[in-house]
């Protein structure tokens, strides 16, 4: 049987008991007959009065829902905007989300040979990808950006969190500008990327953002207080938004790497960094294109939300974890 | 026989208010009898109406004796016809009167929708009041009226803009309103920059979660109490459907037509006739098909009238001059008293800066759920 949608609306304000956007219509067959009925949100902007689908009757606890399937309908190509996306493990996660078949913007402060060799990289991997000029730590420029990046490729389905910066010292020596650069680019640069992109998300029906964390803001780390700080802020970020955005269809999973094989990484003094991968158990360091792999699950894997996963060789096992 | 409301008092209407809703209920009668011109004495009132939508909104139900043992009557009810309960209570009054079963009613319509921690906790309890196939699948009213909305707009090409100069106009007149929630002025770019609650419906087309109540003395012998009493010449109440998907024409809502002809018809009058009107307007695109249902514009121009101004403050048909729903708000059960109270002042000259000049007759217009329910009211000096 063949029903026809002559009515529907976005329901972008999850109500209970359902506490989950959704679309409902009105759903009319050959003879004139009507029913309300339900869409899921991942058909949010495809929707058309006079769209045909399918009706079919869903139990749940607070009653059988009639759900509208569309049959059809073109499937969107979904989009990813990495921050920090020209190089290290920004770069890496970016053509890992263009392998799993997402357009990808990169972000970055600009637009450099490196960026430039991202983003033939993306291209060969048949994305279609766009370079943003945005610095996390201005709420103008990422809300420019982000609007870009919608404009550019027409939605909004993945953040990844990942631009950062260190800025080392022992706190006695730790000066104040030090402390809140960090702190406005790792943290607060997530709080406006997504700030910035909720709205959007909501719009299409969900999504996923990924903070990039540290092993470091669940351990601490000599040297790294305002490192630290920030990631252990993302920890807290990631937590609080996994339960505010979950009615939207919002997921958020935040990645705590131990050291990972980039040039932020190797310039740290190499007395250090030998002594580190002595300490862990698999005496390496992470590759950025294994933290990649990891994102694409998160973006991949539905029921993952609100956690943190290390992926550190092993360098916090019995250590507390989020 | 002529049955009038002789007094009028109404709280002002709040976001938050810090009162219970038992002591919003004790404000509006005290300040009802308070307001009786010649007085009312213990015993003369011999029914009591409470409206009230919800338990959830206030906690507290079989608040007729309540209100009676305040009062000293020896009997009540209370009514329950969702957002239309406060149009029902004056229906029912009005009925009640005429048919010799009561001479002296007081109605006292009230709701405390802060009750509920959140919107989206108070829209869950709104949505009970749908067809249960709607409330099943979860539809709040929101939606309900976007479902309208988006057909009404689909079929006669009706804008967001069309819809935002309902809320414009509306708390340009809430401004004027002491008794108003939100006075604030609002420009079609603000309504238009607010988030979609359910698309195509913004933040600014829904009106406000209110705390509020309001009181009426309703009288088979008006000039007992006032010698300017406000005659209820007609009054008409009529159901639709319950479900908007079971309507023929979704862009419809036809129990508002059917009602006004019966208040129309017992008034001996017309549309030409009305001189002020207070609208449902619940959300933006409920005013502009209500001046349809009326009569007051042909299918699919509602919004012609805003934009030639007919509808404002000092055009020649004035809509919502309280501020509306959607500026002075809508604590369901005393939505419909309060535009009776509001049309009170109107009538006698006494709604200071949003008095409409001259106005002689007056109409309301009160509708519950998606115009399921629909009471219309004609109202003279």
């Amino acid at each position: 049987m063949v029903w026809k949608l002559i009515t529907y609306t976005e329901l972008y304000t999850p109500v209970p008991p359902y506490k989950s956007t959704y679309a409902v219509g009105v759903a009319e067959d050959e003879k004139g007959n009507r029913v309300v009925v339900r869409i899921d949100r991942k058909y949010f902007g495809r929707l058309r009065i006079g769209t045909l689908g399918e009706v079919s009757e869903e139990w749940t606890v607070f009653g059988t829902v009639r759900k509208f399937t569309p049959v059809g309908l073109e499937e969107p190509r979904k989009v990813a905007l990495v921050t920090g996306g020209a190089r290290g493990i920004g770069a890496a996660i970016a053509v890992e989300l263009a392998r799993a078949g997402y357009s990808v913007a990169i972000a970055d402060l600009s637009y450099d040979q490196e960026a430039e060799k991202v983003l033939t990289n993306l291209r060969s991997a048949w994305s279609n990808a766009v370079f943003v000029a945005m610095d996390v730590s201005s709420r103008e420029s990422v809300e420019k950006g982000v609007r870009e990046v919608v404009d550019k490729l027409g939605r909004l389905d993945v953040l990844v969190n990942n631009a950062g910066i260190m800025r080392d010292s022992y706190v006695q020596r730790m000066s104040p500008e030090d402390w809140e650069a960090v702190m406005k680019v790792n943290l607060t640069g997530a709080f406006y990327c997504s700030k910035a992109s909720i709205p959007y998300m909501i719009r299409s029906g969900g999504g996923v953002i990924v903070n990039i964390s540290s092993i470091v803001g669940l351990l601490g780390n000599v040297g790294q207080a305002n490192y630290a700080a920030s990631k252990a802020g993302l920890i807290g970020l990631t937590h609080t938004l996994a339960k505010e955005l979950a009615p939207y269809g919002i997921r958020v999973v935040a990645v705590a790497p131990g050291f990972v094989r980039t040039r932020t990484a190797l310039a740290i003094p190499k007395s250090i960094l030998r002594d580190y991968v002595r300490r862990s158990p698999i005496a390496r360091l992470v590759e950025p294109e294994e933290v990649a792999k990891l994102v694409r699950h998160i973006v991949e894997n539905e029921a993952l939300n609100g956690i943190v996963i290390p992926i550190d060789l092993g360098l916090g096992i019995g250590s507390p974890r989020t | 026989m002529k049955v009038g409301i002789v007094a009028a008092y109404s709280s002002k209407y709040e976001l938050r208010s810090e009162k219970e809703v038992w002591e919003l209920v004790d404000e509006v009668v005290q300040g009802l009898l308070r307001s009786v011109e010649k007085g009312v004495g213990r015993g003369d009132i011999d029914l009591v109406i409470t409206s009230n939508f919800s338990d959830r909104f206030g906690g507290i139900v079989h608040t007729a004796p309540y209100v009676a043992s305040k009062v000293g009557a020896r009997r009540g009810l209370r009514v329950e016809n969702a957002c239309a309960s406060g149009g029902t209570a004056i229906y029912l009054a009005w009925n009640m009167i005429r048919a010799g079963l009561a001479r002296n009613v007081l109605v006292v319509g009230f709701e405390k929708m802060s009750y509920q921690p959140t919107s989206a906790e108070a829209n869950e309890v709104l949505m009970a009041a749908g067809h249960p196939e709607e409330v099943v699948a979860g539809v709040p009213f929101v939606s309900l009226y976007a479902l309208i909305a988006k057909a009404y707009m689909d079929k006669y090409g009706v804008t967001e803009e069309d819809l935002a100069l309902v809320a414009v106009k509306n708390h340009e007149n809430g401004l004027r309103n002491p008794l108003a929630a939100m006075r604030r002025k609002v420009t079609v770019e603000d309504v238009l920059r607010s988030p979609y609650v359910s698309w195509p419906l913004k933040l600014y087309d829904c009106s406000l979660i209110t705390d509020g109540a309001a009181a009426l003395l309703v009288s088979g012998d008006p000039k007992r109490f006032t010698d300017t009493p406000v005659y209820i010449d007609g009054i008409g109440l009529a159901h639709d459907t319950a479900g908007v998907f079971e309507r023929e024409d979704l862009t419809a809502l036809k129990a508002i037509s059917v009602a006004a002809k019966e208040a129309f018809d017992a008034s001996g009058s017309t549309i030409n006739d009305i001189d002020v009107l207070e609208v449902h307007d619940a959300f933006t695109v409920s005013e502009l098909i209500a001046y349809e249902m009326l009569g007051l514009a042909r299918r699919g121009e509602g919004a012609k009238l805003l934009r030639e101004g007919v509808t404002t403050l000092s055009g020649s048909k004035p809509v919502n001059p309280s501020g509306g729903l959607k500026s002075k708000g809508h604590p369901v059960g005393a939505t419909g008293v309060g535009m009776a109270a509001e049309l009170f002042w109107q009538l006698r000259g006494e709604a200071g800066e949003r008095q409409v000049k001259g106005a002689e007759r007056a109409l309301m217009e009160n509708h519950g759920g998606t115009g399921s329910t629909a009471v219309v009211a004609v109202l003279s000096r």
